[in-house]
């Protein structure tokens, strides 16, 4: 089983291990909802059973009256979705808000929510006579077309650590254990609430048990942790129970997509149609999709956003390409097909991305692209098919960061940013770099993140953190070495520049001959510690892009309708790789959460009364164990490639739409909505 | 639930004397509940101090017992109705077993008990009494050396955020106690109680091998 590809290497040479994993391993790593303090209440919502929904009555006194509950208030009556608050209650003990919450007894009416999206969205809308004289003139140059509608789902982030925080207010100040994604973005929205000044304010969150973008202001929960704490000057703790995370943390919203494409006789894009709904919450926003950069011609697109009752999207990994380019994937392949093209043949006709080019040959080789057979060719039960998908990320700018870097006289350094290690292993990525850099032992190294008293760092989102610190860190780590090497040569009369550092030891850039050992070195600072901040230049930003390919190849029983996954192949470029475990941790991770989109995973919400028919782990159905394929994760590092990029979204883009078009490959049939469920496969078969 | 077969299923030894009321049986326990769900419009709870027993029965008060947690007996007061995971996290401050979805369907909260990994979410703390009970916190070795299995992730890097990690590791190691040397599908099965939503499943599984063929 290949788990871990030799043939992946990395630019900065090491195959050390996450630098947290012993925390996490020992359970010793203390996440936001891990803390536990002294005198410390609990808080939580109350919160409507329906969508439309009107509370009739309740009996606030019986709430009020148990020993132990502190405060039980509402703020409103009417809820748009299930699960939309309507109050809070704080008490002792996590349990006596389940029994303040029982003893209101209430009672709720409901109108009719919107749930059916289809029907919601409406037919396709007209076009614009201008555009419509546009289409039909590329139609008319056309030798082929291809013409579909496409679904994609409404998915939840669960995130394992569900949303929440422990405020301590004290005063003059207050700490904030957050589970978050950003702890800056996280405390600007605090303020008013805790009635403290920014500089009066940290938020700490050194491990998060998962965010993917749903993480990245306080919510409702944190903002109630913080009055709460500051109403009883005790700290409280507001962490979501798991049915309140699925109904009211986010979601990724669903999509209805159009397509209408025309080739011309040697299969190249001449432009088409494309329309796409986007199945979002309450407030019509957040539902268009994003693509790669295939040649489209004369493209006609347009959106519109549908509200449905529940509650608002948020950014899940990699906001809008999945469903974009499931649906854009599938057209590919149906266009292909109308044009009598290999699938991989009509991307390199109209896919003019150089490095995703070579990708595609790549992924062929490595999937075993020679053994696929024309779409419905198989006839057995259990039918294979292979399918292809592509990704990109716009690597477009820099966030705003500074990073320090502090050496001790022990030879120990430090180094610190705001930002925060959301699983993607930025504390690993730091200690890489730095150490690389500065030629010092990674042992001596360690990453100190998550504290919004460090110097400013980019929130987890957007991928940015990788390619916004790694040049701030690098220019640290330049100024640190530059610090102590100016310390060696006035102690022993040399200049400055005409020293390095090598293998862990200051020496003679001439002949390499040692100078002294770096503890040595490190002791000339004192007693107290050398500090340096990198901040942004231009030249520690490096080029580079990331774009990536996914093969798929699968099992479809013709039978029971099951889609069994195989095998992934998932190659990603991501500027400069660096850590390689961890970044093939990453790639991986997108491909087991890509797989879960296309085959598994729904919010399904009652049509009658708008509450989730699934908010749990149990009916909403995530990935496990038993449903892996094997997944080859491929660090594609092209020439020229010199910077740190992009690589936390990326690696899910691809994922779905090479799996859909490896089942349509197996049974001859499409799936046009996902999850690509049994009874959709057995509907498309016509059995 | 028949207290003999309770005793072979889990090879469980006679609680012994432990507090005010020395033996609850899950029936008395759930005609506790019973008792104070019935009388809804009243609160359930009962303030510290309250009734802590009724005929052989315990709760809804608080309660005094004890707990054997990685070796250690560690003294518990609380109402009956909490979870072994309640006790762990919000008594014990242990929170290194992780609460998850809690309701048994993603295994974040698993633990050993007698040496079978369960979901102490789905134990009532009070059935965990007079059994071994094992956490996270437990598997390494007091000298600080990682278990086989942790020492595995470790080196596979079979973890992302890490909020799955413990039940994971708890799990495997159990499962390799019970089945030490597995193929890549028992692994899977034997897994499938546990979820990571990040994402790394394919290495967990190298790293149970990996674990398994270095204690062969």
């Amino acid at each position: 089983m290949a788990t871990t590809t030799p043939r992946n290497r990395v630019a900065i040479e090491n195959d050390g291990n996450r630098v947290d994993a012993r925390a996490k391993v020992t359970g010793a790593a203390k996440y936001s909802y891990d803390v536990n303090l002294p005198n410390m209440v609990y808080g939580t919502f109350i919160r409507s059973p329906f969508a439309e929904a009107k509370l009739v009555s309740k009996n606030l006194e019986a709430a009020r009256g148990i020993p132990g509950v502190l405060a039980v208030e509402f703020t409103g009556e009417t809820a748009e979705y299930a699960g939309q608050d309507v109050g809070y209650v704080c008490a002792e003990t996590p349990q006596l808000i389940q029994d303040a919450i029982a003893a209101l007894q209430m009672k709720w009416e409901h109108g009719t929510p919107t749930t059916n999206f289809r029907r919601a969205a409406g037919r396709l809308p007209e076009l614009q006579a201008e555009e419509q004289a546009k289409l039909d003139a590329t139609l008319a140059k056309a030798a082929h077309t291809a013409e579909m509608y496409l679904e994609t789902q409404v998915q939840h982030h669960v995130s394992l650590e569900v949303h929440g925080c422990v405020a301590d207010y004290k005063g003059d100040h207050a700490v904030v254990y957050a589970s978050t994604q950003g702890t800056t973005s996280f405390r600007d929205g605090i303020t008013g609430d805790l009635g403290l000044d920014k500089s009066a304010v940290e938020v700490r969150c050194e491990f998060i048990g998962g965010g993917f973008g749903s993480k990245f202001g306080p919510g409702i929960e944190g903002k109630l942790a913080c009055t709460l704490s500051k109403r009883f000057n005790r700290p409280c703790k507001v962490f979501l129970d798991r049915k309140e995370e699925s109904i009211d943390s986010g979601m990724r919203p669903g999509s209805r997509q159009y397509y209408l494409l025309a080739m011309d006789e040697k299969g190249k894009i001449l432009g088409g149609r494309n329309h796409v709904w986007g199945q979002v919450g309450v407030r019509p926003r957040g539902g268009n999709v994003r693509v790669v950069g295939y040649d489209l011609g004369d493209l006609i697109r347009s959106h519109v956003d549908v509200s449905t009752s529940q509650c608002p999207p948020r950014p899940q990994r990699a906001p809008g390409w999945p469903q974009g380019m499931f649906a854009l994937d599938s057209i590919f392949d149906e266009a292909a097909k109308a044009c009598g093209l290999d699938p991989i043949q009509f991307r390199m006709i109209n896919d003019p991305n150089p490095v995703r080019r070579e990708q595609y040959e790549l992924a062929a080789r490595e999937i075993g692209w020679d053994r696929r057979k024309a779409d419905g060719a198989e006839t057995g039960v259990i039918r294979r098919g292979l399918g292809i998908g592509a990704a990109e990320w716009h690597n477009q700018g820099f966030a705003p960061a500074s990073v320090e870097i502090r050496v001790y006289p022990d030879g120990r350094v430090d180094v610190f940013s705001a930002t925060q290690d959301i699983g993607t292993a930025t504390k690993t990525l730091f200690v890489d770099l730095v150490a690389n850099h500065m030629k010092v032992p990674r042992e001596l190294v360690t990453a100190k993140l998550g504290s919004s008293s460090y110097p400013g760092g980019p929130a987890s989102g957007g991928s940015v953190v990788a390619r916004s610190v790694a040049p701030r860190a690098l220019h640290a780590a330049d100024l640190a070495t530059e610090g102590i090497l100016t310390l060696v040569a006035k102690e022993t009369g040399q200049s400055a520049e005409s020293l390095a550092v090598r293998d862990g030891a200051v020496v003679k850039k001439a002949d390499g001959a040692k100078v002294m050992g770096w503890a040595e070195a490190c002791k000339l600072i004192g007693s107290d510690h050398l500090s340096v901040t990198g901040t942004d230049v231009e030249k520690y930003r490096g080029e580079g892009n990331s774009e990536g390919v996914c093969a798929a190849e699968v099992e479809v029983d013709t039978e029971t309708g099951v889609v069994k996954v195989k095998k992934l192949v998932v190659i990603q470029a991501c500027g400069l790789p660096v850590s390689r475990k961890a970044s093939e941790s990453q790639i991986v991770g997108g491909a087991i959460q890509g797989l879960g989109f296309a085959l598994l995973e729904e919010k399904i919400l009652n049509e009658a009364n708008g509450a989730s028919v699934n908010p749990n782990m149990e009916w909403y159905k995530l990935p496990g164990p038993a449903d892996m394929p094997e997944i080859i994760p491929i660090l594609h590092h092209p020439e020229g490639y010199t910077g740190v990029r992009s690589l936390g979204e990326p690696p899910i883009i691809g994922v779905p739409g090479a799996i859909a078009n490896a089942v349509a490959n197996a049974i001859g049939a499409r799936v046009t909505s996902l999850p690509i469920t049994p009874a959709k496969v057995l509907a498309a078969l016509q059995v | 639930m028949d207290k003999g077969s309770e005793t072979k299923a889990h090879g469980r030894r006679e609680p012994q004397e432990d507090g005010p009321a020395t033996s609850v049986s899950r029936r008395s326990f759930l005609r506790g509940v019973g008792l104070a769900a019935g009388a809804a419009a009243v609160p359930i709870h009962l303030p510290a101090g309250a009734a802590t027993g009724t005929e052989g029965g315990v709760g809804p008060g608080p309660f005094k017992y004890s707990l054997k947690i990685n070796g250690a007996t560690k003294a518990i007061e609380a109402e009956p109705r909490l979870t072994l995971l309640d006790v762990l996290r919000d008594r014990l401050d242990m929170t290194g077993t992780k609460r998850v979805c809690d309701r048994g369907a993603c295994g974040a909260c698993t633990v050993m008990v007698d040496g079978e990994s369960v979901c102490s979410c789905m134990l009532l703390a009070l059935d965990a009494r007079d059994r071994e009970i094992r956490t996270i916190e437990g598997l390494a070795r007091p000298d600080g050396t990682l278990d086989a299995v942790q020492e595995a992730f470790v080196e596979h890097d079979a973890l992302q955020c890490g909020f799955c990690t413990p039940g994971l590791i708890v799990r495997s190691r159990a499962f390799l106690n019970e089945n030490p040397h597995p193929t890549l599908e028992e692994i899977k099965q034997g897994l499938s109680g546990n979820i990571c939503r990040c994402g790394t499943y394919t290495h967990i599984f190298a790293a149970v091998l990996a674990a398994s063929q270095k204690e062969a």
